[in-house]
This record gives structure tokens, sequence and C-alpha cells, in this order.
């Protein structure tokens, strides 16, 4: 958005007049370029032209909270809509916080969209709940139907995928990260028909059903524009070889199991295959990997920018062999089986790395535990300096360790570390992790996500609501010692959207003490603090345009609210709440 | 535009202007009164300054008292017990997982709710030896269960190709996180490939009566009732440590021969019976089907006395029909 445009508008003393005899047709075809939300919005604030120009060249609409807005306004808003973006359930429900049969259920959109939006072509939920018979819905009702991307959702079956795959002629994407689905077979693959060649987006990584081979090798022959491409694990790198062979210009390669044993010949073919893939930007999958064979991979890797190897349990040695060959690295994924030594290897091969997610590879400490620690971690970002986002699982952390990492990249706009034990200190000196996370808000000052872990007293909070002026999105867990912190948050950080607290001691003074900030933000959730029922009462009564929602558990205390979540919207209260949820 | 009253429509702080739609105030409000404001006020006594120092106090003799340093690889004993966070409140460490094992976790109020929460997670039974708290926690480390599923996967592979001294097999149920839709990564596993390499698998519980802590096996591993009942009495004969269960796990590699001896679980001659809940929730006598019939509806099983396995008839009777025993 050129800012000019719009200080001209007001500048001027004619401001008024100006924009009235602006031709709409015009300012239609400008505004069309606007892509950015953000910038929509201001766009939309203006004045009344422009925001009725704004909503008519509106084509994709982005909504994170599917409860903060309802079908009916967003399709009375924007009359073109081809692509919309919807989100659902909060964050935590990731990690089983929220009791199934939750909501956000799709159902309600597709039907409002189905009479609106006979053009849709692009639809992508996160965190909703999706069935069988809506996938089927949208497959029949929309026929220039394009993108579908469903990541963390549930409620669907393989089924809903044939449906779509039989259906939709103009598919282009099809993109099934990550769900809670329900995974009866492999045969929806077969559903797509022999004359179907539009597709560029195919991802079925995380489907546990063998497809039919032939009927993918197939597929991916006629399909001259795909470029994306992510298979499940049952596909062997014999079967891998065949697909790249059909597909040189993938940009992207989800591979299956490395495992399957191969002949010399087969081999060299599989690195022939490989060394005609010129385009790989972005390579995942290699899980069940065996090491021998990686050397395979090693002509693609030139122009590798995204690498996710956090399904393979590689070892520290065989990352250090194949980072050598991944000079333009600017994100990696890796489980924490590579060690400090392989972190090491990352900050001695990847100078422009720019995003680190190191994850467990044994989260509850089955096995004999050896994973990464504060050296790795230092060791990164003495070797990258570039390295803006990073998300760590480790078992141990120092106060002094963070301090360095911050100093060495100050320019962290997410910075996500799980110190997997709760309310552990700084294990040399024993303190909290006050410092660290000190450190981190006031070295960083572009930090936009943060997520706490250790140890932490109010001080932390204090640090956070003093100096973290960009802080977007905060995630707490076992954190804190009074009202005081969450207090200081609310107090503090001006761009705080969304925040998400577990099993820490605030309570109603602090639940309160952000009543007005609530509407600047997307949602709250608070679980398993110290907040009553009578305080969420006492928020909804004060905040009508707020949703003040209580989960309520069996065998608990009646007073007590277990889990909180608060968000604004213009929809009012939910109706479709389940009996176990509470709208105050 | 901060503070305007926002739509996600626009993300960011969008709003949506002239007036979208009316707002209705949500359901019932109680009036507030001054008992409220007292509670809002005071509720938690941890709002007194004194309370932080000493939170900190406790911190350093927690950090002192909790942090023993085992081994190289730091494994921490969790000695904490709700006393030492006060705030946490009322919500006693009574529960029951925390008593039968020597070790607690530093968040029992969670833990105590996470017993009783609905659509549980872990099944109350199955109890965590002292490992680290991290296993004691519901949704805790926060990584999505896809991941969890997958890396019990990972944990199955031939030795001969890949060693991975780091992943045993799960013995809890932490890994079962199926959000309600009963074993969330077994039933995405459920077909045993017969292709000379185990690339897919089936875990599922196994609890026996008189013992607390249950234990997993990979039924894609087993081709028929006798291997998986000879499987099932060796790990519940050895002693249920940590190592032994990892050693037999090792060991289930190898026991893919067929039966060589008549396995007492299934002839009805040892006091106890093998049986399994099926996919409509029913538990069942195991044997009565085909192997692969079997296979697709169990989703776990229990090895019961056969005294409270009341109203079977002896196996060696009629094949026909099923036996229904009463559900658990």
């Amino acid at each position: 958005m050129d800012p000019m445009r719009k200080k001209d508008c007001h500048d001027s003393g004619e401001s008024v007049r100006v924009a009235s005899t602006f031709p709409d047709e015009v300012l239609e075809r400008v505004l069309a370029l606007v892509k950015s939300h953000k910038d929509r919005s201001s766009v939309s604030l203006v004045c009344k032209d422009w925001y009725d120009a704004e909503r008519w060249s509106r084509t994709h609409v982005f909504i994170g909270n599917c409860y903060s807005v309802s079908p009916e306004i967003v399709v009375r808003r924007f009359p073109n809509v081809r692509s919309v973006t919807l989100k659902g359930k909060p964050r935590f429900s990731d990690f089983n916080l929220v009791p199934p049969n939750w909501g956000a259920d799709i159902r309600c959109w597709l039907v409002v969209f189905g009479a609106k939006y006979r053009c849709l072509e692009e639809l992508r939920l996160k965190r909703m709940t999706v069935s069988d018979e809506s996938l089927e819905f949208l497959a029949l009702s929309f026929p220039n139907f394009k993108a579908l991307s469903l990541l963390s959702c549930d409620g669907f079956s393989t089924d809903g995928l044939a449906a779509i795959a039989s259906h939709c002629k103009n598919l282009t994407e099809l993109n099934i990260q990550e769900n809670d689905i329900y995974d009866k077979s492999g045969s929806w693959l077969s559903c797509f028909p022999e004359n179907f060649t539009s597709l560029e987006v195919l991802n079925f990584a995380y489907l546990h059903n063998d497809v039919n081979f032939e009927a993918l090798e197939r597929l991916v022959s006629r399909c001259k524009s795909l470029n994306v491409l992510k298979v499940n694990k049952n596909i062997t790198l014999e079967q891998l070889q065949r697909l790249l062979i059909c597909a040189p210009q993938l940009a992207e390669l989800g591979t299956g199991s490395f495992l399957h044993e191969l002949t010399d010949r087969q081999y060299s073919e599989l690195k022939r295959s490989f060394n005609n893939c010129n385009n790989l930007n972005v390579l995942s999958g290699l899980s069940e990997v065996a090491a021998i064979y990686l050397p395979a991979l090693y002509p693609a890797c030139t122009n590798l920018t995204f690498l996710n190897l956090s399904d393979a349990a590689l070892q520290s040695e065989e990352l250090a062999k194949l980072l050598v060959h991944c000079p333009r690295l600017q994100r990696l994924w890796v489980l924490d089986t590579v060690e400090d030594k392989g972190l090491e290897a990352i900050g001695s091969n990847c100078p422009l790395l720019e995003e680190l997610r190191v994850f467990p590879s044994d989260p509850f400490e089955e096995g004999i535990v050896h994973g990464v620690t504060e050296s790795g971690f230092i060791a990164v970002s003495y070797g990258c300096r570039r390295l803006h986002y990073v998300l760590y699982f480790c078992r141990q952390m120092t106060n002094a360790a963070v301090a360095t990492i911050v100093q060495n990249c100050p320019d962290f706009t997410h910075f996500r570390l799980c110190i997997m034990n709760p309310c552990q200190p700084d294990y040399l000196s024993n303190e909290p992790m006050d410092e660290a996370f000190c450190a981190v808000v006031k070295t960083c000052t572009k930090l936009r996500r943060l997520a706490v872990s250790g140890l932490l007293t109010d001080l932390t909070f204090e640090y956070i609501g003093k100096y973290a002026k960009n802080l977007e999105t905060l995630s707490v867990a076992f954190a804190g010692s009074s009202d005081w912190g969450m207090q200081c948050v609310l107090g503090g950080c001006p761009k705080l959207r969304k925040l998400e607290i577990r099993d820490c001691p605030f309570g109603n003074a602090a639940l309160l003490s952000g009543f007005e900030k609530y509407e600047s933000m997307r949602s709250l959730w608070m679980s398993d603090c110290k907040v009553t029922m009578n305080g969420c009462r006492f928020l909804a009564k004060e905040m009508p345009r707020l949703n003040v929602e209580v989960m309520k558990e069996d065998g608990n205390d009646d007073s007590q609210a277990d889990k909180v979540y608060v968000y604004r919207s213009v929809a009012g209260p939910r109706r479709d709440a389940p009996p176990f949820v509470l709208t105050l | 535009m901060q503070g305007a009253p926002g739509v996600g429509a626009g993300g960011g702080g969008g709003a949506v202007s002239g007036g979208g739609g009316s707002i209705t105030s949500g359901g019932s409000m109680s009036t507030v009164s001054k008992e409220d404001n007292l509670v809002l006020s005071s509720e938690d006594s941890s709002s007194c300054p004194d309370e932080s120092e000493l939170e900190l106090g406790l911190g350093l003799s927690l950090g002192g008292a909790c942090r023993t340093q085992q081994g190289p690889r730091g494994q921490y004993a969790r000695i904490l017990t709700a006393k030492d966070f006060p705030y946490l409140g009322s919500l006693t460490s009574a529960s029951s997982s925390a008593s039968s094992s020597s070790s607690s976790s530093c968040s029992n109020s969670s833990l105590s709710r996470a017993n009783v929460t609905a659509g549980t997670k872990r099944s109350a039974d199955s109890v965590a030896v002292a490992n680290g708290a991290s296993s004691q926690v519901v949704g805790w480390p926060p990584i999505r269960a896809y991941r969890i599923n997958s890396l019990v996967n990972q944990a199955k592979l031939p030795a001969a190709e890949v060693f991975n001294p780091l992943i045993g097999k799960s013995k809890n149920s932490n890994t079962v996180v199926g959000k309600g839709t009963g074993n969330g990564g077994d039933k995405n596993n459920g077909n045993a490939k017969e292709r000379g390499q185990l690339r897919s698998t089936q875990f599922v519980k196994v609890n026996m009566d008189g013992i607390p802590i249950g234990r997993k096996v990979d039924l894609s591993a087993h081709s028929c009732y006798e291997t998986l009942s000879q499987k099932l009495e060796d790990m519940f004969q050895t002693s249920t440590t940590i190592m032994n269960s990892i050693r037999s796990s090792k060991e289930e590699d190898d026991m893919m021969v067929g039966a060589t001896r008549p396995s007492k679980l299934l002839d009805g001659s040892s006091e106890f019976v093998l049986t399994y809940e099926d996919k409509d929730g029913d538990w069942m006598l195991v044997g009565d089907v085909p192997w692969g019939m079997f296979i697709s509806s169990v989703r776990r099983l229990r090895i019961m006395r056969t005294s409270e396995a009341n109203g079977l008839a002896p196996r060696s009777e009629e094949r026909n029909g099923r036996q229904r025993t009463n559900p658990i």
C-alpha cells in the first residue's frame, strides 16, 4: 500500500471532495493490488467510499477466529471472495487441552458460502472440525474449486478426500497436513479421474495407508504443473525414484521412508534422479532413514532453502555430512537426536539460516535421554547470525546461555523455548530463568512471538510488559508467582493479540486487569489457573462485546473456572456451544 | 486503531466499521456482590508481596532439593510436592498417580485435574515410573499428536538398518492422544504389512489385573493368537522395571516365529483369561474370530482374572457367536 496516496488524501484541504470524485473503478483496480490484510483493514477505515471499494475488491478473507464473526456477516460485507482462510479452535487444542466436540465446525460456513460464494476457489482451514459430508458438499457445490488445505483439523476420513478427488475437476492443491483423520484406506487417491491434470500441490505425507502406487505414478506423470509432492512413509525408495523421473520439475518434495534395501544399480539410479531435480527448494519426509542412502540426495540439495528433518532420527555426523551440501539453507527443522554436535555442525555450515526448530525425539523420557542442551543453541547462535525464528525443546538451560544467544542474534522475531521439565531453574545457578527472558525482550526489539518456560517468577512478566513492545503472541505455562505477573503483561505489551496461559497462579485480579485490552486482542486462553466463575461473570458483564467462555470438567469444584477462553466477537455468543462450554 | 472493537476478518486491528451487527451480550449475568469484590481484590493470598520472596526462597531450596545430578545425562529427580507451591492452592497431591510413585510433579493441581479430566488422554491406571515430570502432565511438552504418534512408530524398525537407542517402547499411555477417539495413533496403523519389513505398527495397550502398570504390544509383529499370547505371558511374568521392558522390546523383533508351546492364556487352564475391547467398546474374549478380523477391531487388551469373566463358556466348546463380558 503506497502510504503517499493516503497522505495526499488527508493532507489536502479538499480531502473529502477529492475522495468522492475519485472514480470507483480506478480505486477498485488500485486496491486490488493491496494484498496485506492489515493494509486492507486500514484502507477500509479511511472513508465510506474506500470502505466500499475495498469490500468489493476483496478476494481473499482471513478469519483468525471463526467465532469472531458469522458467515452471514462475512458474505454480506465481501461479495466477491474467492479464497477463505479460517482458524477455529484455540491453539492449546493441539495438545489435548480442549475436549472433543468443542465446535469450530466448517459446516455452517460452507452452507452460507454455497449460496453466496459460488466462485469459491480456495479454502484453508486450521483447527476446524470438518466432516466427510462437508467435504462432499464442498466438492459438489463449487465448480471452480481449486485449493484445499487442512491443518490440525479433525472429524473427517479418507472418504471425504475421495469425494474431493472425484468431483473437483479443477483442483490444483490438496494439502492434508497433520490432522486427526480417520484413515480408512488409501483408495481416495485412485479417485482422481484419468483425465485430471491440473494438480500442482499434493501432500499426503501424514496419511498411513497405502495408496495405489501405479495410480499415483500415472497422476504424477500427467500433472505437468505439479511442483509440490509430499508422499507418505509407505512409498519406498524405489517407488520414489520412479516418481522423480516423472516429475523432475518439483520444487518441494516430501519423501517416503528412506530405508528400503537398494541394490547398487538402484542406488545409482536414485542418485541420478535426484541429480535431475534442479528446482528443489524444500525437502522433507525422510522418515525411517538409513543414513547410508542419504548421499543419494546430495545432488538435489544445492538450492534447498527449507530442509525438514523433523521426522528423521539422524545422528550428528549424518546431519553434518548432509549440511555440507546445503549452502543456501534458510529454514531447518531437526530432531534432537542430532544432539549438540549436530547443532555445532549447523552453526558451521549454515550461515544463511533464519529459522531453526529442534523437536524432541523422546519427550516423555522413556529411553535414555540425550537431546540437546544450551551449548548446542549457543553454537548455532555464533554461526547463524541471521537467525530470527527458533523453536527449541531441551532439558536444561541457563540464563547466561540465553543472554549470549540473543546477543549474537538480536533480530529474533519468534523465540519459543521449551524447557521440558516444568518449573525447572537455571541448572547451574539454580536461579529462576527470569534473566534469560529479560535478555530476550530487552535485546530483541522486533520480537513478535514468545513462549517461555522453566522456573519463572513475576519478574519475567515485569520485563515482558516493560520491554516487549512489538509482542503479539505470548505462551506461558507453569510460570509466575502472583496476579502481578499477568497484570504487567496486560498493562504493557501494546500490540498483544494472543495470550495463552496454562497452570499459572493468575486469578481474577489478573484476568480483570486486562478487560479493556481484550477487545484489541484476538483471544485469551487461561486453563488451570486461579480464575473463578465469579471473575469470569464479572468480565462478561463489563465487556459485552467479548465472548467469555468457560469449559467445565466433571468432578471439579463448581466455583473454579478450569478453562477460560475469551475472545472478541461481532457475532455474539456461540449458537453451537456444546454442553460443557458455558458462555457467560 | 488500538482498542477498536475488532473482528478477525481484517486480521490485525481490522474493524467492521459502520456498525456491524448488534451484539447481544451473552447469557445471564449474576449480580456482582460485595463478596465478589472481596473475591476480586484479595482472593489470591499469593498477591501479597512477601510471597514472592518466599517464592524465591522456595525456588532455591527447590532447586537444591530436586536437582540431583543423576549420572551424565541429568535425569532430574522430581521430588516436589504441592506444599512447595502454596499458590497452586489446596488442590492437593492426593492424586493417585503421585502416591504410588516415588516422585510427584511440581504442578499437582493440573495433575489431579488431569486424572479426572473428561476425555482422558492417559488412563488412570498407567502410572509414570520415576521419570521426568513432563510425562505426568496433560498436553506437556507441547507437541502435536501426529508427531508423538510418529515417534512411537520410529521405535519399530529393523534393528539392522537403524539403531535408535533413544526411543524405548512407550509404557504409559502418554502416546495415546487420539483426542477422545481411542488409540489415535494405533487406529491409523491398523494394517499389518507383509513385505518382509515392518513398516507400519499397531501398538495396543495391555493391562493385567493386579498390576498397576500397563504395557504396550505391537500386534503387527504377530500373525496368530499363539505368538501374541506367548508374548503377553512373557511380558507379564517378568518384572516391570524399565530395563526389562526395553530388553523385551528389542527381543520382540525375534519373536516372529510360530508357536512352539501352547499358551495357557488361550486354553483356559490358567487363572487368567485374555480379553480385548473392540471398536464398539465391548469386551470380548480373544480367540473367537479369525486373526485378521481381530486385528481390525481390537482397541486394547486386558488380561482378566478368570473368576471375573463370569458367564463365559469354556473356549473348547462353541466357536460361533460372541461371548460378551461386562464392559469394564
